[in-house]
């Protein structure tokens, strides 16, 4: 790690106490078929997303999955200030940031190679969502921060970045709505949070498991963004995706509200401001 | 144009990870050479590695694909942190499925030195490492999977994409397979989408050619190393 | 003649501040504060370290703010500005200067100490991050419990039980800042964006509740006259106490 000039280090070799607390195995499922957090397996999370907190950006947008929390904001369209070619297409810069306390064991400020990778997945995305032609030889700028990762960060990444552009007023397709599985063998887990997403280093198992994120337009029925990883086969795979669209679908509907209300709202404010200058 | 990448194991002995005390480490670096595209030059290519080798990672993640367990040494001090060094030389398309391809060659020919723990008398642990050069430890590379990138012209989905393929398609669905047919990892990378009624048959399609992208390179592995051959120059 | 700042303040009024803790589960301790529309988390993170040889027993306690680019939209990616440079800087002074924090009581056991990272992330910028910094960072260290360690005599194996320790806050520095015009014309407390942008000069004042002054911080700027510069601390001492009593209104109703 090289060090950081620009900021205030500790001391090197830092531990986290979590290191020295030993690993306890879970079940995901108890008797009753419920999981941890006493959901079924097929449940979401309560959803809460709110558009605009950010007076200073474009549009803006957090999100809140019981403690999985995410803020999202969009700036631009901005001029490309070093362009390499002439292109008629707009680009996005996607910034994905975990907050240095948002996860169990402490993180860098510095991007590390997961927030790296996980910018691109947001800006693939992303880039079938926007209406890119729109603003021809210009960037939109979209940030995320993760201020508290209690699972399907991604996902909850995916849709609240996408709201966030729907605040802004940019062009799109259609809204587009992240979900996260887990797969353990026979069962499957929607929306799943940090101790039941799938960890290499802890399984060593022969049956199929895994973890995928789907982002998913609703209107047209189209995948933006696929990620899977640990062992499965295809059949397996082509079902958790009809679970997770139908996952989608459910929270397009809450997304959906939230639109229209944060919409209404801003009518309101607008009619408020043109009376306020009329009198 | 033909894709060409060269790729490198390097094994060393290094303090493992401390949340994974017990298993080994593996890192893939990607560099794009100059040489493949002049657009790669300075910093250009930074962007390619990256998705590279992140694609790599994503791959292997599942702990079943190479065992990084019995690349331990020493528990908590001592592990194998084997470099994956991927060099390309040439892009002409299915760069990803190239790579991969020659990452699972080059593990299949990767030795490692055999190594024996000694414990002294006043209980601290030595390393010695074997002196004959013969002495080693192959890897079990049964589970590695080679990455199927299938990529969408039009309505259709073609695999080993060439160039121009590439320049016509917007969306592409990577994924990569075991030998065994388990879907190891799939990513949706480029700017376009799918529909999600084709995903199944992509899926089914790339399970098909990668089980048997798998069985060929092995063959083809175990003829090359088989035979000596009269070898004029490296790359040939 | 009573001037009128832009959001229709007084030049002696400080927006509303609203501060809400504990709500990040993964920090031993959190606070968010909005100060206006300036809006500031603070996470605090405890790592187990081992203490400098020329101060044996005593832990660390390092601050940091970051100011992304996602709550301002003249901040690029990349690395900290020069501005998140000083206000960093000016945090851990403050905490060194008033002692807010002893770090001897963050020794656990011999050479083993508490490190604890105090990371601040602007989330709204509009003006007077300094003042919602300070208070963001006391509130979460107010709030910060961590796990009791114990190291065994026998292997020196290190145990983490799940009960938790309060951990001591000895006094609460509270900052104010003044922009002022020149000559010392025309002094605002409590900044927002345009006016902190425009301002000929930026003083802050640190307090303590016993009165003391704890840092007196002032960047640059044009020159301020002796008596502008008593009038602003007379001024933060009568502010402060609505910090301090709302930091107490706050950790009493957590503590309920």
């Amino acid at each position: 790690m090289p060090l950081d000039g620009k900021r205030i280090c500790g001391p090197e070799g830092t531990k986290s106490p979590l290191l020295f607390i030993p690993k306890k195995q879970t079940n995901l499922l108890d008797d009753n078929r419920k999981r941890t957090d006493g959901r079924h397996a097929e449940d979401l999370r309560p959803l809460f997303l709110r558009l605009g907190i950010n007076s200073q950006a474009r549009g803006s947008a957090y999100i809140e999955m019981n403690r999985t929390k995410v803020v999202a904001t969009v700036y631009g369209p901005r001029e490309i200030q070093r362009r390499r070619e002439f292109d008629m297409k707009g680009q996005l810069l996607c910034e994905f940031k975990f907050a240095p306390f948002s996860c169990k064991v402490r993180r860098q400020y510095q991007p590390d190679n997961e927030e790296k990778a996980l910018s691109s997945v947001l800006r693939e995305t992303l880039e079938p969502v926007v209406c890119l032609h729109k603003f021809p030889k210009s960037r939109v700028d979209i940030f995320v921060l993760v201020l508290e990762n209690d699972g399907s960060a991604l996902a909850a990444a995916i849709t609240c970045a996408g709201a966030a552009l729907v605040d802004a007023g940019i062009d799109m397709y259609d809204v587009v709505i992240g979900c996260g599985l887990r797969q353990d063998e026979a069962t499957t887990l929607v929306d799943p949070v940090y101790e039941e997403e799938y960890r290499p280093e802890d399984n060593h198992q022969s049956g199929e498991h895994g973890n995928m994120v789907l982002g998913f337009m609703p209107l047209l029925q189209q995948v933006a963004a696929l990620q899977c990883d640990g062992e499965l086969q295809p059949k397996t795979v082509s079902a958790a995706l009809g679970m997770l669209m139908e996952s989608c679908y459910g929270i397009y509907s809450i997304v959906q509200e939230c639109l229209t209300e944060s919409l209404k709202n801003k009518l309101k404010k607008r009619e408020k401001d043109v009376t306020k200058v009329i009198s | 144009a033909n894709t060409d990448v060269l790729v490198g194991v390097k094994a060393e002995l290094d303090a493992p990870e401390s949340s994974q005390p017990n298993r080994g480490r593996l890192e893939f670096f990607v560099d794009c050479t100059a040489n493949a595209d002049p657009e790669f030059e300075g910093r250009g290519g930074e962007d390619l590695a990256l998705g590279i080798s992140s694609a790599l990672s994503q791959a292997f993640s599942s702990s079943n694909c190479l065992d990084l367990c019995s690349l331990c040494v020493l528990p908590g001090q001592q592990v194998w942190l084997l470099y994956v060094d991927v060099l390309i030389l040439e892009c002409g398309g299915s760069l990803l499925d190239a790579v991969s391809l020659a990452v699972k060659a080059a593990l299949m020919n990767t030795k490692i030195p055999a190594v024996t723990v000694n414990t002294t008398e006043e209980g601290s642990s030595e390393i010695e490492v074997s002196d004959d050069p013969y002495d080693v430890n192959n890897l079990e590379v049964s589970k590695v999977p080679c990455i199927v990138t299938l990529t969408r012209v039009g309505h259709q989905f073609v695999v080993d994409a060439t160039k121009e393929e590439q320049a016509c398609s917007i969306g592409h669905l990577s994924v990569a397979v075991t030998e065994s047919g388990s879907l190891t990892a799939v990513r949706k990378t480029g700017s376009g989408s799918l529909h999600p009624e084709s995903i199944l048959d992509i899926l089914q399609t790339a399970q098909e050619i990668g089980i048997n992208l798998n069985q060929q390179l092995v063959e083809k592995v175990k003829l090359e190393s088989s035979v000596k051959k009269d070898r004029r120059g490296f790359l040939t | 003649m009573v001037l009128e700042r832009s959001d229709g303040r007084d030049c002696w009024k400080t927006r509303r501040t609203i501060i809400n803790v504990g709500s990040i589960g993964t920090a031993y301790g959190s606070a968010l504060v909005r100060r206006g529309k300036t809006t500031i988390v603070c996470g605090v993170k405890g790592e187990l370290a081992n203490s400098r040889p020329e101060n044996p027993g005593d832990g660390f306690l390092v601050v940091n703010l970051d100011l992304p680019p996602l709550c301002c939209p003249l901040f690029k990616p990349g690395p900290p500005s020069e501005q998140s440079q000083s206000i960093s800087q000016f945090l851990n002074d403050i905490v060194t200067s008033s002692g807010c924090v002893v770090l001897s009581d963050l020794s656990i056991e011999g050479q083993l100490v508490w490190c604890l990272f105090v990371d601040i992330i602007c989330l709204e910028y509009d003006g007077n991050v300094i003042d919602a910094a300070v208070l963001a960072m006391l509130a979460a260290l107010t709030n910060t419990k961590l796990p009791k360690i114990t190291v065994s005599n026998d292997n020196g194996e290190i145990k983490v039980s799940e009960a938790l320790e309060i951990l001591a806050v000895k006094s609460q520095p509270v900052t104010t800042t003044f922009v002022y015009q020149q000559d010392g014309g025309h002094v605002m407390v409590d900044p927002s964006f345009e006016e902190e942008y425009d301002a000929a000069g930026i003083l802050s004042i640190t307090l303590q509740e016993d009165g003391s002054l704890v840092k007196l911080y002032k960047p640059g700027g044009l020159q301020l006259p002796d008596s502008v510069l008593e009038q602003c601390i007379a001024k933060a001492r009568s502010l402060s106490k609505d910090m301090w009593h709302l930091l107490k209104t706050v950790s009493e109703t957590v503590e309920t």
